[in-house]
């Protein structure tokens, strides 16, 4: 899985920041986990599917970490 | 040099120690804290007076059992609060040696002898038996005044068949000899922490006014001196993660390591580098 840096424990948010140390101190760095958007769309409108077992209807879309396999699954025959 | 024991407080908990005692009323407190004077976490000792009664006997201590002749004790010690409170002939103990009786063979810490002197090191500590069994004790104070701006101070203590020192940033600030008729027991238990003594202020008003707040870290014992840390105490620097992806960190450009890890660096300004993108 893929993360991304998001900030600093005082709120900065770029991964290289200036400290002025006369005693000890910690520091924490953020991360997120970096994601790709799956949108869905069939013809005709309204179809269902199954991504990776969470079910979508045509026109939403699903967030999932970047690398992720995915299985979707379309029904063979629709009703319309 | 054959080390007893030592402690850093890295573990979080007192888990290391035999004994913990806690007395006095109101109680004080202790317990490992995040306060990074020397390493990342030191173990915090407050001790309080009361607040209805002359302040005698108030402990915050934790020990362990040795059994040597020869005992040296170092602790880092840092007064965050009280010394500017306390009252003429009181005393703050930071370091105990006791004898297998558990009565005390020498304490080492701070004493005010009037209201206008400013404390100085000092040690109390046990040199002739008597002839009913008790034994005979002495205050001894250094040559040097405390000044109240907290600062790490490294403090050693050290008790052999005939000799006591006191050693303040390793300087020999107090040396004894004694010339017991009856040898001195071992030193079967060693405590550090804040015992305070006291004669002059009481009760304590308000309460909670005359606290001692004390932070200890770097205890070591040993059989022979220990000194100070050897070269200057660099500031240590904590890297984290959140959440914890052993992200590589770089500190002015070169590569230090993965999360978590603690540099030491020197003090000043630096800077710090993560990953922007890690892949777990």
């Amino acid at each position: 899985m893929k993360y991304r840096f998001t900030h600093w424990e005082n709120g900065d948010i770029t991964p290289q920041r200036t400290l002025t140390l006369s005693a000890d101190a910690a520091v924490t760095a953020t991360y997120a986990v970096m994601t790709k958007r799956l949108t869905f769309a069939s013809t005709p409108i309204g179809v269902q599917a199954v991504v990776n077992g969470q079910t979508i209807t045509a026109g939403q879309s699903i967030d999932l970490p970047e690398g992720t396999q995915v299985t979707i699954i379309v029904p063979g025959e629709v009703s319309v | 040099m054959a080390i007893l024991f030592q402690e850093t407080f890295a573990s979080g908990n007192l888990n290391n120690w035999q004994h913990q005692t806690l007395t006095g009323t109101p109680v004080g407190s202790m317990g490992v804290v995040n306060f990074p004077f020397i390493g990342v976490s030191a173990n915090s000792f407050r001790s309080i007076a009361s607040p209805t009664t002359n302040l005698t006997d108030t402990r915050a201590e934790i020990g362990k059992d040795v059994n040597a002749s020869e005992l040296y004790v170092r602790t880092y010690v840092y007064i965050a609060q009280g010394i500017t409170a306390m009252a003429a002939l009181d005393r703050w103990y930071f370091i105990e040696l006791l004898a297998p009786d558990g009565s005390i063979l020498a304490v080492a810490g701070i004493r005010k002898t009037s209201a206008t002197a400013a404390p100085r090191w000092s040690i109390a500590y046990r040199h002739q038996q008597n002839a009913d069994g008790t034994w005979t004790s002495t205050n001894f104070q250094g040559s040097s005044d405390i000044d109240p701006t907290p600062r790490p101070i490294c403090v050693e203590l050290r008790k052999s068949p005939n000799t006591y020192e006191l050693w303040i940033d390793g300087n020999l600030e107090i040396s004894r000899t004694v010339t017991p008729t009856v040898a001195l027991p071992n030193v079967v238990h060693a405590r550090i922490g804040v015992y305070k003594r006291g004669g002059g202020t009481a009760p304590d008003t308000p309460p909670g006014a005359y606290t001692a707040e004390v932070y200890m870290d770097e205890v070591v014992a040993a059989d022979s001196y220990i000194g100070p840390i050897s070269g200057p105490v660099l500031p240590k620097l904590t890297i984290n993660s959140s959440p914890e992806l052993n992200v590589p960190v770089y500190i002015d450009n070169n590569f230090v390591g993965n999360t978590p890890l603690i540099a030491e660096v020197s003090s000043g300004t630096h800077t710090v580098r993560v990953e922007q993108e890690v892949t777990r």
